[in-house]
């Protein structure tokens, strides 16, 4: 009998494996360029690092302020979490009582949704300019502070709890807002991970937002210091490619250690929208 | 009488609770979008209150053709770019659905180009299609396809096609994944009982499989929708809107207008109608995939 | 439950990711200490001729190299050996070459890239001089 039967099959391998090297061939290259300068140097390309060095990710350090960069894209991704975390599940909480004009919110919410960012970025600028947030740190968060998708889903997670829990709640005498944090919160461990890291990836490759009003060099984020590269320096120069490295690096380390909650995060996150 | 109380207390804390999200669309959200219409039928001074000019906005736009272009070039990408990604999703999903080893390696794998920022997604791209150094060219030429290189992304035929090329490799793991998930909800029985009456394996995807996971391949189109967006990043790094605006889009359009030239009110006319273009192909997707999937949920 | 505990709970659950940061928080302190140690910009060599004889008397020369406008370069000689030291230089990537009366240079002029900014530089292999035939 044999043990490749319909338990399994092997024959799917055949046409993964190829799509899959596809998806995965570009990273590798330009990882393996950042060690190597190839492109520069030899041709035909080798699968194998020749002598690789790392200069160019030394060059990367002095030539631009990557750390400055690096802080930047940090701070402003963990406000924006934070904020994101704090004001929709405030939202969240709201929408999980009845109260008068209900209805309405939740449409005036859903209607928002059917408005996409880059529809708005010429008035949101001008918005910016006249608070004087062009440039700062909560100017490049603003427009983020909340998404909606994000707060259907607290709204989600706080529906699926118990009406008893909060009327056992009340009846012990707990005042509102700490029912949301002791109760609310805890049970919905799922949600705040999604709310996290959808946040957080919005955030931290959000570009044209960057590129609309950041003009001061050291307030740029990673993209658009990533971009800005190219222009100041020669395009294919292996500091590039070591930069290119530096920035997605930290989303693949944390996308291969969390892949579970990654992809369950990022499923909920369309399904709500 | 305390009840009546503590019921008003109740109500102002969920409406103070409200503020801070509703405080944030309005400002980015609703008056954005009336400000936009606004502007749009003004012409934009640096120095001074605009000028109202009614329609002329619009009715240069009509006789621009780079507008027209970028508004094919938008087009393109969500009949031909979508569509395409979706199929291969699919296409993998059905693979990696069988009883395989390793299959959470290939869902990681087929996944990472998604998160990725799109502004190196462009970078890397950008060198994979270079004339003389790029893996791609080097490939063709050792199959002995071509000669010499194609200068994918300096070419007029080639470089929209090559960008869109790009966009379907970043987003077709995300469309996996969503398909993944809708065909392992789609109850085995159904299956066998079909494999029972006889039913070949064209005819149980076609009459089973694809009408199941509608609701998931109207989600990829919306997420298409919303990752068009992406198109900016990679358009901006790859090919600036060239060569001579073959791969301008829209939102590239939009953004070169106001913040290059500066004509802020003409490039809120382009804006409204991009709104619009977006608000008629979600309508259109939602009837064609039957209904508000998921969104009567939430009316409660 | 008080805070000590619950705080002691998280960092037992993220033992991982704290060790992480502990490792490379540490790695970056070792490396700055080592950077302070080797950073007065010394770049050390020896021009010696096609018999490996040391070349006194030589014109070195090293000037930084990159995408900048070239700055001057910087000239020492070397001793009787045929040694050559330079202190102060700052450049993270330079190109270095030597000459002398009756020498010529053979092959390409030699670049080297330092790990960080006035690294101490020990040039791996000596500069290389042709002595000329006399005429």
């Amino acid at each position: 009998m044999s043990r490749w039967s319909l338990k399994r099959p092997l024959w799917p391998h055949l046409f993964l494996l190829p799509f899959t090297l596809v998806m995965v061939i570009p990273l590798y290259w330009v990882f393996k360029t950042s060690l190597t300068g190839e492109i520069l140097y030899t041709y035909p390309p080798s699968l194998i690092p020749k002598n690789p060095h790392l200069f160019y990710y030394i060059d990367v350090y002095y030539w631009i302020p990557f750390l400055r960069y690096l802080w930047n894209s940090l701070f402003v991704s963990v406000i924006v979490v934070v904020s994101n975390i704090v004001i929709n599940s405030m939202a969240g909480f709201s929408l999980r009582h009845s109260f008068p004009g209900k209805k309405l919110v939740i449409l005036i919410f859903l209607s928002c949704m059917l408005i996409p960012f880059q529809t708005t970025i010429i008035p949101a600028f001008l918005i910016t300019k006249q608070l004087h947030l062009i440039d700062t740190y909560l100017g490049l968060a603003f427009p983020l502070l909340t998404t909606i998708i994000n707060i259907f889903i607290f709204k989600s997670a706080f529906d699926a709890i118990p009406k008893s829990l909060i009327d056992a709640a009340k009846i012990d005498g707990m005042p509102e807002w700490r029912i949301l944090f002791r109760i609310f919160l805890p049970l919905s461990k799922p949600a705040i991970a999604t709310n996290i890291i959808l946040t957080f990836l919005w955030s931290w490759n959000s570009f044209i937002w960057p590129l609309v009003i950041i003009r001061d060099r050291n307030m740029q984020t990673l993209p658009l210091g990533l971009a800005r590269f190219l222009s100041y320096f020669e395009p294919s120069s292996g500091p590039l490619y070591a930069f290119t490295i530096l920035v997605i690096a930290p989303v693949i380390v944390v996308f291969l250690h969390n892949q579970k909650s990654f992809i369950s995060s990022m499923i909920s996150g369309a399904l709500k929208g | 009488m305390l009840l009546k109380k503590k019921r008003s207390r109740e109500l102002l804390l969920i409406y103070l609770f409200l503020l801070p999200a509703f405080a944030v669309f309005m400002i980015y959200r609703i008056i954005p979008l009336g400000w936009n219409l606004v502007l749009s039928f003004q012409e934009w001074k640096a120095v001074g209150p605009n000028e109202w000019i009614g329609l002329s906005n619009y009715t240069k736009m009509f006789k621009d053709e780079v507008f027209w272009k970028s508004m094919t070039n938008t087009v393109i990408y969500f009949a031909v770019g979508s569509p395409i990604a979706i199929v291969l999703a699919i296409f993998i999903a059905i693979f990696v659905n069988q009883p395989l080893r390793g299959r959470n390696v290939y869902r990681a794998l087929i996944f990472i180009p998604y998160p990725i920022t799109p502004i190196a997604i462009g970078i890397i791209w950008q060198w994979l299609y270079n004339e003389r150094f790029g893996l791609i060219n080097y490939i063709l030429r050792s199959i002995g396809i071509v000669d010499e290189g194609i200068p994918f992304l300096q070419s007029f035929q080639w470089a929209l096609p090559a960008v869109i090329l790009t966009s379907i490799w970043q987003v077709v793991g995300f469309f996996f994944i969503l398909v993944l998930t809708g065909l392992q909800s789609i109850p085995s029985e159904l299956y066998e009982a079909a494999i029972i009456d006889g039913a070949s394996s064209r005819n149980r995807f076609f009459r089973i499989t694809l009408p199941l996971i509608r609701s998931t391949i109207f989600i990829c189109f919306i997420v298409g929708i919303i990752n068009s967006f992406t198109l900016f990043d990679l358009i901006y790094v790859m090919t600036g809107g060239g060569p001579g605006h073959s791969t301008e889009i829209l939102i590239t359009y939009i953004y070169m207008n106001a913040f290059s030239f500066g004509k802020m009110g003409y490039a809120a006319s382009i804006t409204v109608i991009l709104f619009l273009f977006l608000l008629l192909i979600t309508y259109v997707m939602n009837r064609v995939s039957g209904g508000e999937a998921g969104g009567m949920e939430i009316y409660e | 439950m008080s805070i000590g505990t619950t705080l002691w709970d998280i960092v037992r659950r993220n033992r991982g990711i704290i060790i992480f940061f502990a490792i490379i928080g540490f790695s970056i302190a070792i490396w700055s200490i080592y950077v302070r140690a080797n950073d007065d910009g010394i770049i050390e060599g020896r021009v010696v001729d096609q018999n490996g004889n040391g070349i006194p008397m030589a014109k070195v020369l090293v000037q930084k190299k990159g995408y900048d406008i070239l700055d001057e370069p910087i000239v020492t000689m070397t001793d009787e050996s045929g040694y050559f030291r330079y202190e102060d230089t700052p450049m993270l990537e330079f190109v270095i070459s030597a000459e002398k009366e009756g020498y010529r240079a053979e092959g390409e002029r030699v670049s080297y890239h330092r790990y960080f900014m006035r690294h101490n530089y020990k040039l791996p292999s000596p500069l290389q001089l042709v002595k000329e035939e006399a005429q």
